[in-house]
């Protein structure tokens, strides 16, 4: 296998894990708009610092989880992928990040949610995708037997470039022209777009829990296949549970509605297979990657509880336009994504060799850190959004200024959370860098 | 019967057609819009370029959607005291929280204009729903 590809996954996984730590010193510095009243920190205004934050976790999602496919598809494969482009895959990710977080110093926006900079960067993400699935395509063409996870990266890559160029339909005036169905879009858009990047991510948890454990059959199980079938519905049909309260066709509603709550199947497994992952939980403990899968397996269950609620119209209408909505986002992207593909940049970057020294001491403080921090993060978050669900439903007798006041000091929470997980992260990747030295092959 | 028989592929295939078929009923949704609808065009279609450009949905709202750093504005203009010319200093001189804007007469002209045909468009505030059966919602002016 190629030194050279291996070298070009790395890349991607390091960029990926420098973006995330760039992404939560902005969030913590955006987060000082939510407890002090200012127009500016750093010179940075909250409409700059928005987007920079979620751009930086987003192309760290994209980047993390598209290293750790190519990674595992390289120690996988006989084929390999083409060296040249993924040089060309990785030069348009540099040009796109670049160029946005230029855009956005000097107040260019132009974009929508998740993509608030100039449409014209839209065009190096869209072709860096292209080559990303030349390349999928060349490496897996006549391979047969697929395991589940092949089959989720290949949805999460046609259903990324699909849902993006979706996602700007609105640079059409036909589209743009129709406000109630321009906002369905958006958010149709918006929401598979989401199922995209976890079906990549979903995909290398499999194939992570594949390789720790040496269990073959997990990946090929009918049970597994129905699952994935299952998730593939929920993104493509669940979305409406985004604008339950849009003056959109109400078969939208129905549908998003319906497909939301097969949900409980999922939610209804985990609770199922409890016995099953807590005894492989003792066999596997010791290692750190193993612990970040599993620290993602209780954020799932967590956040899909928080989820399914979220999706019943009654409930949503309490928690809607609420922080409730910011608790969820954050914790998915950071207890499920985040978690997952750390766990697999560890263990796909850390040398054979080097692998006693995940067992200092220092990481277990730094996972642990991170934990408890996202754990009164998301809590946080969530009191926000109920206190503020509950106030917009009182009769009109709290204004928006007397609403944000009142959450003062739940924010205060939520600021001081945020640094317990940016400490706990930069923390481990300072330590991780001090302990490791060398180079690996898959 | 041989065809009828299950496989990954059939269902890959079977849920695409269903999921372009869906997409495809909600893309040709504006070429059934009503006159009354498509009145409103243009300031919808402008205003919502210059509320882009200025990056406002970082911090607002509509339906919900959108920065919770300040409030929903999808029916801003539908309240009382909140004329144009209220809100066109808000833009201009900002808040405590709220930066100034450098919009040019035009650019302001716009994204006002499109903030009344959003109001126009229905009710984002929680207490205009019902519960109806089943957990579903439902607009009171639906």
């Amino acid at each position: 296998m190629s030194k050279y590809n291996v070298n070009m996954a790395r890349l991607f996984m390091m960029t990926g894990i420098v973006l995330l730590l760039a992404g939560l010193l902005l969030g913590l510095i955006a987060a000082q708009f939510y407890v002090f009243n200012q127009q500016t920190v750093l010179g940075l205004e909250f409409s700059q610092l928005r987007p920079m934050h979620v751009s930086a976790v987003l192309f760290w999602i994209l980047m993390g989880a598209s290293g750790a496919v190519m990674f595992a598809m390289i120690s996988r494969f006989e084929r390999a992928f083409s060296f040249w482009l993924l040089v060309f895959q990785y030069a348009c990710w540099i040009l796109t990040i670049v160029g946005v977080f230029y855009a956005y110093l000097h107040h260019s926006f132009g974009g929508r949610e998740y993509w608030e900079f100039p449409p014209i960067y839209a065009f190096p993400l869209l072709l860096s995708w292209l080559a990303f699935l030349l390349n999928f395509i060349r490496v897996v063409k006549g391979s047969k037997g697929w395991p589940v996870y092949v089959w989720m990266w290949m949805t999460g890559i046609v259903f990324f470039i699909f849902t993006f160029l979706e996602s700007y339909l609105w640079v059409f005036p036909y589209f743009r022209s129709h406000f109630i169905t321009d906002m369905t879009i958006q958010w149709k858009a918006n929401g598979s777009l989401v199922g995209s990047w976890n079906q990549l991510i979903y995909g290398t948890s499999f194939y992570l829990m594949e390789r720790i454990s040496g269990d073959k059959q997990l990946a090929r199980q009918p049970l597994t296949f129905a699952m994935y079938f299952l998730g593939l519905f929920n993104l493509m049909f669940n979305w409406g549970h985004h604008v339950y309260t849009l003056p959109t066709d109400a078969y939208v509603k129905y549908i998003g509605y319906i497909v939301s709550m097969t949900e409980w199947i999922f939610f209804i497994k985990i609770l199922y297979n409890w016995r099953a992952t807590v005894s492989e939980y003792s066999k596997y403990v010791h290692y750190m990657p193993y612990r970040f899968l599993v620290a993602a397996e209780w954020w799932v269950f967590i956040n899909m509880g928080q989820a399914i609620l979220m999706s019943i119209p009654a409930f949503n209408l309490f928690t809607h336009g609420t922080h409730v909505t910011v608790a969820h986002a954050m914790g998915t992207t950071i207890g499920i994504n985040t978690m997952i593909l750390f766990g697999a940049c560890l263990e796909f970057l850390t040398p054979k060799h080097s692998e006693m020294v995940l067992k200092h001491k220092g990481f277990t403080v730094f996972f642990w850190m991170i934990q408890l921090s996202l754990f009164v993060f998301w809590f946080s978050l969530n009191s926000a959004g109920l206190v503020k669900g509950y106030m917009q439903l009182s009769g009109g007798e709290y204004t928006f200024h007397s609403m944000m006041n009142s959450l003062t000091p739940v924010f205060w929470v939520f600021m001081i959370a945020g640094w317990g997980i940016t400490i706990g992260f930069i923390g481990f990747v300072v330590l991780y860098l001090a302990k490791i030295r060398r180079p690996i092959t898959p | 019967m041989k065809w009828f028989r299950l496989s990954k592929r059939k269902v890959l295939v079977s849920l695409v057609l269903m999921f372009m078929v869906y997409s495809g009923s909600l893309y040709l949704t504006p070429l059934f819009m009503h006159q009354e609808e498509t009145n409103s065009i243009h300031p919808i279609a402008d205003g919502r370029i210059v509320w882009q450009k200025y990056n406002c949905q970082s911090c607002h709202q509509l339906y919900g959607l959108g920065g919770y750093l300040g409030p929903d504005l999808t029916n801003i203009t539908g309240k009382e005291g909140r004329t144009r010319e209220y809100m066109e200093a808000v833009v201009k001189t900002g808040n405590a929280r709220m930066p100034s804007f450098t919009m040019s007469d035009q650019e302001l002209e716009s994204v006002l204009d499109f903030l009344e045909s959003v109001n126009k468009t229905g009710n984002a505030d929680p207490q205009s729903f019902l519960v109806t059966g089943f957990g579903m919602i439902k607009g009171t002016d639906e």
